[in-house]
């Protein structure tokens, strides 16, 4: 039996129009295009996604933009698109988040298509969603005025009384049931994922607390189903994730693309992720233990691309490799350009893949195969090395002994820079790991 | 590690220098100056760490004594392995060959020395005076490391080069005010890449201001050319105005004309609308008038036809009547048949005329054939006179035929003739026979008198032939019958000829056959027998030719002339008589005929008579006056014909002509009667048809003071005339209608023009009045102010769109730009390789600050164990002077160099001051420290000293000499000297000491 309230609608987030790529370290020109449209494409995508599945709306929770310097090619081209939705009779509803607040920047958009709705920042306002002269929903939402929201944005969200209604009734011959209440916001749920600004920073409580239906939630690039609704008044709250990821880093690995929200009765029945992305990053970690030749890096790297680029499911693929372990090889990897060389050897052997597969960059952190015990008990000045190393990664005093000592000789206008990376926890104990097998190997050059 | 022995192949003085069994401890090695001590020392060096090449200032120290450059080394590890290092001046690689004979690397070798390098194994090791003198070769970063942390890793690189390394590699990456260097380079690109990328964005800021920009002129280009398409529309209407100003005028000219046109009266306009049957009827003139003229022609030729007729008969005779002639005139068969007559009758006339002719030379012929024949006759009696022939003058003079055959009788004469001869011969014969054997072979010229007779007569029959043929040669040119005659006389005497000269052989040929034969011959009684025969034959035959019984041949020869001569001329009488004969009969033919053609043409004659009489023409006499009366009756049936023929052609003539005019003349009435007031259906039918018939027939028509004057004047007599003033009057009408038509055309044409000049329906009304206003001066000077609006709006407009389209341009650019983005994507690449280089950098900074951090701690916290080593020593051999030595700090570094050493006063004395012998006991005390140091970390390696001992004193070379003992215990110790009493020393402090004795080669 048809009904009114059996929908779906389209849920997507973190846009990033014509976002640069970052991370990535050179790229061919074809390449370098394919990147440029890659998040504009993921965006045709989504509204590609909407017509085909006759969405009854869409929603777009923020960050639309990667900066308040929007490009005009990005604007038109989102405006394109929702005119688009608009033309087939699908409304759609835009908040603006950290990356695109709405008081900052300026809009090569001179007038919205009929049927899209931009909330403001002041306050968050509903708008209803008709059907055949029934709603079948009440969309909220409300936008970031600046970059650095710190309100609990969520607490503003209410489930408003006057679109109470029974349960779903026969009128016509067509089944009226009640309205979804969907409340769009880009903000940072506590505990959804780590590393991310924490913007409108709220809780899944507080979410909850408002008793809609379903929150279209941006902000983490990850797509998550932070609750999935257990009955009335107990939204479903999902992360839609990026459309297009950005860079290489693992949060934005994996597929990317959109959430289908299904709605049986009035009520959200299930959410489905639509990969719209075109191009996808991948990492592959290779231990070269046993490896004693260049050639078997390589072969070994194709093998792992080919199957990132399978496991990719028809995407471009942008690769990027990390060597480890003990290896013979290592003596040839360190030889100056040899990681240089391995390089494009890798890209020339991929050049011809078709949706392209680019490696973007090489990291060797293989050692030489010592017996680090053995040699932290010898007593000579490699014990010594070690042991100075050790207490480097362990201790911050020594350890920023060390770092004035590299900042010291640099340039102003890199100190700071290069400060930075050197104080990044994460990537401390990596690096000095990585100075310490440099050091070996520099004293060990002249052994076998 | 020790040595065990060496091979010197060729080096310096040395040429197959060999030692062997080098013990552990001390080896004293003494020699002369000039025996080659220091060239061993080098030989030593240069096999264990390779041999200079040219760039070095070392000696090469060729072979001077022939042997290949280099040699080898036995060394012992420090567990008893024996290994060789060779190694040959020019050579790629040093040879290390292992305990079990297997090559080695350079690994392995360096793994014997411990990591110590050539500077090293100089410095410490194998040093002379020259390096003791001074603490500078001690200042090598290796060295150093060695004196103040007393070895690195005991193998591999050497910590300061490790530092290098890593210096160079973050120096590639940054380094101060150098722009060339990686990270400088990508800082530098990357802040013009945001300056660009800034610039970017503030252009795309304009972008709704260049939007709104762009619509403004848009729009100011529509205004634009909106006012020049109202401006180049009033100038097209101008435009139209002064073209349509004439039209305008022609049109008003049109109306007035037909404004001020007369109106047709009702003839003319009757006779306009029977101009379809004026205009037939006008066509059709030429054809009345012919047919007019060609009506009068045959009535004149019809008329005299009859007079034709009238007269021919006349001629013919009174008793033909016209239709008898008419009826023979078409008579073929008759025509045939007189015609036939008439053509026969010529041709009777000429036969009997041929006939009359053939019979007047047939008489001629007789006639001449008489007169040949008697002349013959004549000459014949004249012949036989002379002759006195009595048969021939029988024939000729009786002029009859013999009754016996000429032919047959001088053909019997001839039989008689031979048997006559045949009888002589017999005879002749016997009368041999009877004297053969006298006349044995006599020839018998009696026969051959014969036979030359025989031919001479044939010969005379030939000229007589000849004779005869020469005649009928001659007659021939006369008579042709005598010619034959005289012809076939010549042939029979020719024959004759021919028979006796065959006679003559004949005669011959028996006399000689016979000649063979004997006359006592026993066939003597047949030839009696047959003598007697022939004389019964001859006397037959001769009784029946009228000769004698018993004839000679001569005789018989004689009668046979006669016959042949009477042959000949019976046979010319006989073809005289034959052409006589001829001519005869050729006359009676001739007259037989004649009398025939006579009697036809007579026939002929007779029966045209009887035809012309039978058909009346009794005048006529013969075929041809009969064949001329048939033509002129044929000609009389022609003319009947032919007038029958005029008779029917007239009559169709007739009535056309009729019609015509009768048309014309009805069109003539109903013009008038049409005029008087009724129209033409009511004439049609109220029975007046007769009208004008009567009027035709009174010829006039009386006048009408109610008709027009063109159509009173029409006279009916005159049809053609009639018809032509009708003519010139319809042409007057259709000259005014057609003015009428143009003015309408014009009219039309006019407003038709005017409307597609002066545009829709809407502007048409707005021009008309404003085109009737007639103002097109006006009109003029508003189209030339038009004109110079219309190309400032136009110059304004190309403007506006060139500012639009610039403006439109700049937008689009905008909209469709990835410049931003390439510029994002660029800057990222530059920040993601400006990261990744300077991860590698603080990698690298990091890496040279552990080793760095690592040195400065062994220099700290080692030092003290090789300078007090040192310190030891230097004390020992100086007998207590010098207690302790002091590394100095570099005030930059704050890293060790150099040292001093503090008297047992405490005083702290530089190195560098103090005295020579002093200096190099403590640089050999800190030489043997280190040696020390390098054993425990590292390796034990021999100690080769050169002389270091000269300049010391007695006691201290004596302490040192026991120091250096004491160090052989440890380390193997070469101790090269030219002085015998440092022999002595040596030997003394240390009794189980090698020595070996080098001696200065000759």
């Amino acid at each position: 039996m048809a009904s009114t309230s059996d929908f779906c609608f389209v849920h997507a987030a973190d846009l990033h129009l014509d976002t640069p790529f970052k991370g990535i370290h050179q790229v061919a020109p074809a390449v370098a295009a394919a990147l440029r449209e890659a998040s504009l494409q993921a965006f045709d995508a989504i509204v590609q996604l909407a017509l085909d599945r006759k969405a009854a709306f869409v929603v777009i929770a923020g960050d639309v933009y990667d900066g308040a310097d929007r490009g005009i090619r990005a604007q038109l081209r989102f405006r394109d698109g929702l005119a688009k939705l608009a033309t087939a009779g699908i409304p759609s509803f835009v908040v603006h988040g950290n990356h695109d607040p709405v008081t900052t920047g300026w809009t090569a958009v001179r007038s919205w298509p009929e049927g899209v709705t931009v909330f403001g920042s002041d306050d968050v306002t509903a708008v209803e969603v008709v059907r055949e002269g029934t709603t079948i929903a009440v969309v909220q939402g409300i936008s970031y005025g600046r970059r650095d929201v710190t309100e609990n944005l969520a607490l503003r969200f209410r489930r408003p009384d006057s679109y109470e209604t029974p349960a779903p009734e026969l009128q016509g011959g067509v089944l009226h049931g009640g309205v979804l209440h969907v409340g769009v916001l880009h903000c940072n749920v506590h505990g959804a994922s780590p590393g991310y600004a924490d913007y409108a920073p709220c809780t899944i409580d507080d979410l909850r607390s408002t008793e809609l239906d379903y929150w279209a939630l941006g902000h983490i690039h990850q797509h998550t189903v932070l609750s999935e609704g257990r009955g009335a008044r107990d939204p479903w709250i999902v992360y839609a994730g990026n459309s297009q990821a950005r860079s290489p880093r693992a949060s934005e690995r994996g597929t990317k693309g959109a959430v289908v929200a299904h709605v049986q009765e009035g009520r959200i029945a299930r959410v489905e992720h639509v990969a719209c992305d075109s191009v996808r990053f991948a990492e592959i970690e290779y231990d070269v233990s046993g490896l004693t030749s260049l050639d078997e890096i390589e072969d070994q790297l194709l093998a792992q691309a080919f199957e990132a680029a399978h496991a990719a499911d028809g995407r471009a693929l942008v690769l990027r490799a990390s060597l480890s372990g003990r290896s013979h090889a290592h003596v040839e990897l360190a030889r100056p350009g040899a990681i240089e060389g391995l390089l494009a050897h890798l890209r020339d052997a991929v050049r011809t893949a078709e949706p392209f597969l680019w490696w973007d960059g090489l990291t060797d952190q293989s050692a030489r195969p010592i017996d680090l015990d053995a040699a932290r008990s010898r007593g000579d000045f490699t014990s010594d090395l070690l042991a100075l190393a050790d207490s480097v990664a362990l201790d911050d005093e020594s350890a920023t002994l060390l770092i004035d000592d590299v900042l010291g000789a640099v340039p102003r206008a890199l100190a700071a820079e290069l400060g930075t990376i050197m104080r990044d926890p994460e990537t401390w104990a990596s690096m000095i790991a990585t100075a310490t097998s440099v050091a070996l190997d520099e004293l060990s050059i002249g052994e076998q | 590690m020790r040595f065990s022995g060496w091979r010197v192949d060729g080096y310096g003085v040395f040429a197959d220098h060999r030692i062997d069994d080098l013990p552990e401890g001390l080896t004293i090695v003494f020699g002369p100056n000039e025996a080659g001590k220091s060239t061993l020392l080098d030989f030593l060096r240069d096999v264990l760490f390779g041999f200079p090449d040219r760039r070095h200032r070392r000696p090469m120290h060729e072979p001077l004594r022939g042997g290949r450059h280099g040699g080898l080394i036995s060394l012992v590890d420090a567990e008893g392995r024996s290994f060789a290092v060779e190694r040959y001046a020019g050579a790629r690689a040093v040879s290390l060959t292992g305990p079990d004979g297997t090559a080695q690397g350079e690994a392995e070798l360096r793994r014997l020395l411990g990591g110590a390098d050539a500077g090293v194994f100089r410095s410490v090791f194998a040093f002379g005076l020259g390096e003791l003198a001074s603490f500078d070769s001690l200042e090598r970063d290796e060295v150093r490391e060695l004196v103040f942390s007393a070895g690195v890793l005991g193998a591999g690189r050497s910590a300061t080069k490790a530092i290098r390394a890593l210096a160079d590699r973050q120096a590639q990456i940054v380094r101060p005010r150098q722009q060339d260097a990686l990270a400088n380079r990508l800082r530098k690109e990357i802040e013009g890449c945001k300056d660009e990328l800034m610039r970017l964005r503030s252009d795309s800021a304009h972008y709704p201001d260049r939007a709104k920009d762009a619509d403004e002129l848009t729009r100011a280009v529509a205004d634009a050319r909106r006012h020049i398409e109202a401006s180049r529309m009033r100038a097209v209407e101008l435009e139209r105005l002064e073209s349509s100003w004439p039209i305008w005028v022609a049109l008003n000219a049109a109306t007035d004309a037909l404004r001020d046109a007369v109106d047709l009266d009702r003839p003319s306009a009757i006779l306009l609308r029977e101009r379809a049957t004026v205009h037939r009827l006008a066509q059709e003139r030429s054809g009345h008038t012919e047919r007019v003229e060609r009506l009068e022609s045959l009535r004149e030729e019809l008329a005299g036809m009859d007079r034709s007729i009238a007269d021919e008969l006349a001629g013919l005779g009174e008793d033909l009547d016209l239709d008898t002639a008419l009826r023979h005139g078409r008579d073929v068969g008759l025509r045939e048949r007189v015609q036939a007559l008439a053509e026969r009758e010529p041709e009777l006339r000429a036969l009997a005329r041929a006939a009359d002719d053939g019979l007047g030379q047939a008489r001629a012929q007789l006639r001449d054939a008489l007169a040949i024949r008697g002349n013959v006759q004549r000459g014949n009696v004249q012949r036989g006179a002379g002759h006195g022939d009595a048969d021939r003058e029988r024939v000729v003079q009786d002029g009859t035929a013999d009754e016996h055959d000429p032919l047959a009788r001088a053909r019997e004469l001839r039989d008689l003739l031979d048997l006559v001869r045949d009888r002589d011969r017999l005879i002749a014969e016997r009368a041999s026979q009877e004297q053969a054997d006298r006349l044995a072979r006599l020839e018998r010229p009696a026969d051959r008198r014969s036979a030359r007779q025989a031919r001479l007569f044939s010969g005379l029959l030939v000229l007589v032939a000849v004779a005869v043929g020469a005649g009928a040669a001659l007659a021939g040119r006369h008579h042709v019958r005598e010619m034959v005659l005289l012809g076939v006389a010549a042939i029979v005497l020719l024959g004759l000829a021919i028979a006796s000269w065959v006679a003559s052989r004949r005669v011959e040929t028996p006399a000689g056959t016979a000649s063979g034969t004997g006359a006592g011959d026993p066939g003597a009684v047949d030839l009696e027998r047959l003598l007697d025969r022939l004389r019964v034959e001859i006397s037959e035959l001769a009784s029946l030719l009228g000769l004698d019984d018993a004839p000679s041949a001569g005789e018989v020869e004689i009668s046979l002339r006669r016959a042949l001569e009477w042959n000949e001329e019976f046979a010319r009488r006989s073809l005289l008589d034959q052409a006589v004969n001829a001519a005869a009969g050729d006359v009676t033919t001739a007259e037989r005929v004649l009398s025939e053609r006579r009697r036809e043409l007579a026939a002929t004659r007779s029966e045209a008579e009887s035809i012309a009489r039978s058909i009346g023409l009794s005048s006529v006499s013969g075929p041809s006056s009969l064949v001329h009366c048939l033509d002129q009756l044929a000609g009389l049936h022609a003319v009947t014909v032919r007038r029958a023929d005029v008779e029917a052609t007239i009559g169709p003539l007739a009535r056309a002509v009729t019609t015509w005019e009768g048309e014309v003349r009805e069109l003539v009435e109903r013009l008038r009667f049409v005029s008087n007031g009724d129209d033409e259906g009511n004439r049609g039918n109220d029975g007046n048809g007769d009208t004008s018939d009567g009027a035709e027939a009174r010829g006039v028509v009386g006048t009408d003071q109610s008709l027009p004057d063109w159509l009173n004047d029409l006279t009916l007599l005159d049809t053609t005339a009639t018809l032509d003033s009708l003519e010139l009057r319809l042409q007057e009408i259709e000259r005014g209608e057609d003015a009428r038509r143009r003015y309408h055309q014009s009219v039309a044409s006019s407003e038709a023009e005017l409307t597609r000049l002066l545009g829709g329906a809407g502007d048409l009304e707005r021009l008309r009045s404003e085109l009737a206003t007639g103002e097109v001066t006006a009109w003029q000077a508003e189209r030339a102010s038009c004109a110079a609006d219309l190309q400032e709006a136009t110059e304004r407009y190309d403007e506006l769109v060139r500012a639009e389209q610039d403006a439109r341009r700049d937008v689009t650019s905008l909209e469709r730009t990835g410049d931003i983005a390439d510029a994002e994507l660029r800057l990222a690449e530059l920040e993601a390789q400006l990261t990744s280089a300077l991860h590698d950098f603080a990698v690298a900074g990091l890496a040279r600050s552990l080793v760095e951090r690592t040195l400065g701690r062994y220099e700290k916290e080692r030092q003290p164990a090789v300078v007090a080593r040192a310190a030891e020593l230097f004390a020992l051999v100086t007998d207590g002077r010098y207690t302790q030595l002091v590394a100095r700090a570099d005030p930059d570094s704050g890293r060790s160099h150099g040292i001093d050493a503090l008297t047992s006063t405490g005083t702290r004395v530089d190195s560098a001051d103090l005295s020579r012998g002093t200096a190099e006991q403590l640089y050999l005390c800190l030489r043997l420290a280190l040696a020390t140091s390098f054993a425990g970390a590292a390796v034990t390696l021999p100690l080769i000293l050169d002389d270091v001992l000269v300049n010391f004193d007695p006691s201290r070379a004596r302490a040192v000499a026991g120091m250096i003992a004491n160090v052989a215990k440890e380390h193997q110790v070469l101790a090269f000297t030219c002085h015998p009493h440092i022999v002595d020393l040596l030997h003394e402090v240390s009794p189980s000491a090698r020595i070996i004795e080098l001696s200065r080669p000759s």
